[in-house]
């Protein structure tokens, strides 16, 4: 922290800066919640197929299509979020959790990340999962980073200006009406 | 709406709230207890029972719960209608432009984005036209089958022998037959029911709106705010102040969490080695940089 440069004032715009638990949190659940419907889709296709595998029933081959079943399903289970996780994080540095949330992973250089960072990253995020702490470390660390972030060498930062104009339609209704309710009066 | 001959009211297709009402007024029908009515509402006796409360009661919800299905199904099949009509109107007019009518593209200038993009709409394409010939040769089959089977059956059963048993369900099999056409009737009495209720509704609650507007110049000028896109869209709009929720939650929680550790509140954060700059390190330039390289380190290495 001695040697870090630190900014003394809030920073005019969000771009750039490191990003917090529970955005990365939640753009975590957003993830997770597509890759498990992508999962079960395909293992629902799958298990339909094998099912309706005439030749598996007649030839009394029930325990088997269970069992290839089970294998592909555990296959696929492990294979969406790798490919998921790892084209994304290759291409654009961000997931779709990510995306919607606004956030993005640089290398601590600032660069792009590379095949062998999202591999090192995807270990992290099981070193991580032990007992949560790795995760539960952004809160604490100085500089947002969770253990799959340091063993990878990256920085999770925001990807968009908070400058962006806002304008909440509840707030309009409101002066709608307080502007009928003012001509109303005599 | 017609004041008379009312074609949506209840009495077309047995007892509604009103009709309940009308027998509580003093016409019951069957075992129906006599109940009072005050300002429209039924008013139970003193010492009617629990029971016929929940009855009362039960008999208005279902009445309001039918309304409102019949005109949700209503401002669906109308919506649908309309949509399609649209639809149809707009591809006659796209058969102008020869993007829409070509059969080929070249790829040449494709990123590899565009490339995965193409691909996830063909496969989507492709699959929903062999899902849509999937069902439709599974209908043909299942048709097919049962057509065949029933007339294995009626071969089988057509003697003497299977005559007693034959006769309960032929009976049973004309009953069913007798109920499905009742009830593809009441479909269709409810289709048009439900099609003029949802119109009519709609119809009303745009004049309300139109009034509403004329009335309320600042409502107009927010909806031609709107309408010129000078306002972010509501999508946009939404998740920019899901953003910006989830921003000051990320502070708030790690103030929390400090505050547990007694730990002092961290004013600032250490700077970003990005903080302000634009991202254009996974912009494809950047790509096609990291490929080249790679590219010379491999040459270098041999």
């Amino acid at each position: 922290m001695s040697n870090e440069k630190v900014t003394e004032n809030s920073p005019p715009t969000l771009l750039g800066e490191y990003a917090g638990f529970v955005t990365r949190l939640i753009a975590w659940i957003i993830d997770n919640i597509i890759i498990a419907a992508v999962v079960a889709i395909i293992v629902a296709a799958v298990t339909f197929i094998l099912q309706a595998f005439p030749k598996a029933v007649w030839l009394g081959l029930d325990d088997a299509v269970f069992a290839i079943a089970v294998v592909v399903g555990a296959t696929i289970s492990i294979t969406v979020p790798l490919v998921y996780y790892i084209v994304l994080w290759m291409l654009a540095g961000q997931t779709i959790g990510k995306w919607l949330m606004g956030v993005r992973i640089i290398r601590t250089n600032g660069e792009r990340l590379r095949f062998r960072d999202c591999v090192l990253r995807l270990i992290g995020y099981l070193v991580s999962a032990i007992l949560l702490l790795g995760y539960l470390w952004i809160l604490v660390d100085n500089r947002r980073q969770g253990f799959h972030d340091k063993i990878a060498h990256t920085f999770v930062v925001y990807s968009w200006p908070e400058s962006v104009p806002v304008k909440p339609l509840q707030g309009s209704v409101r002066r709608i009406r307080v502007a009928a309710a003012d001509r109303s009066e005599p | 709406m017609a004041a008379t001959g009312d074609p949506i009211g209840p009495s077309a297709e047995g007892p509604d709230v009103s009709d309940k009402q009308q027998e509580a007024q003093g016409a019951p029908s069957g075992d129906a207890a006599p109940v009072a009515v005050a300002n429209g509402l039924p008013v139970p006796s003193q010492n009617a029972p629990e029971a016929e409360l929940m009855t009362v009661q039960q008999v208005a919800d279902r009445g309001d719960l039918e309304l409102l299905t019949r005109f949700l199904t209503g401002i669906m099949l109308l919506g649908g209608d309309v949509l399609m009509q649209r639809i149809r109107e707009v591809r006659g007019d796209l058969a102008a432009y020869p993007e829409f009518t070509a059969q080929t593209a070249s790829l040449d200038e494709a990123s590899t984005r565009d490339l995965a993009r193409y691909l996830a709409i063909g496969l989507t394409r492709r699959g929903q036209a062999r899902l849509v010939q999937g069902v439709r040769r599974g209908f043909d089959l299942s048709l097919g089958t049962a057509s065949w089977a029933f007339g294995l059956v009626n071969r089988a059963t057509d003697n003497w022998l299977m005559r007693p048993v034959r006769k309960p369900v032929e009976s049973r099999l004309r009953l069913l037959d007798r109920e499905s056409v009742r009830v593809i009737r009441e479909g269709k009495v409810e289709e048009q029911k439900s099609r003029l209720l949802a119109q009519e509704a709609v119809f009303e609650i745009i004049d309300d709106v139109i009034e509403f507007v004329a009335e309320n110049p600042e409502a107009a000028a927010w909806i031609q705010d709107i309408l010129a896109g000078q306002t972010a869209g509501l999508t946009t709009s939404l998740r920019d102040n899901a953003r910006q929720f989830t921003v000051s939650s990320d502070g708030r929680a790690e103030d929390l969490v400090r505050r547990m550790l007694r730990r002092p509140a961290r004013r600032t954060l250490p700077e970003s080695p990005l903080a302000g700059e634009p991202q254009t390190m996974y912009s494809p330039e950047s790509a096609g940089q990291m490929v080249e390289a790679h590219e010379q380190r491999e040459s270098d290495r041999e």
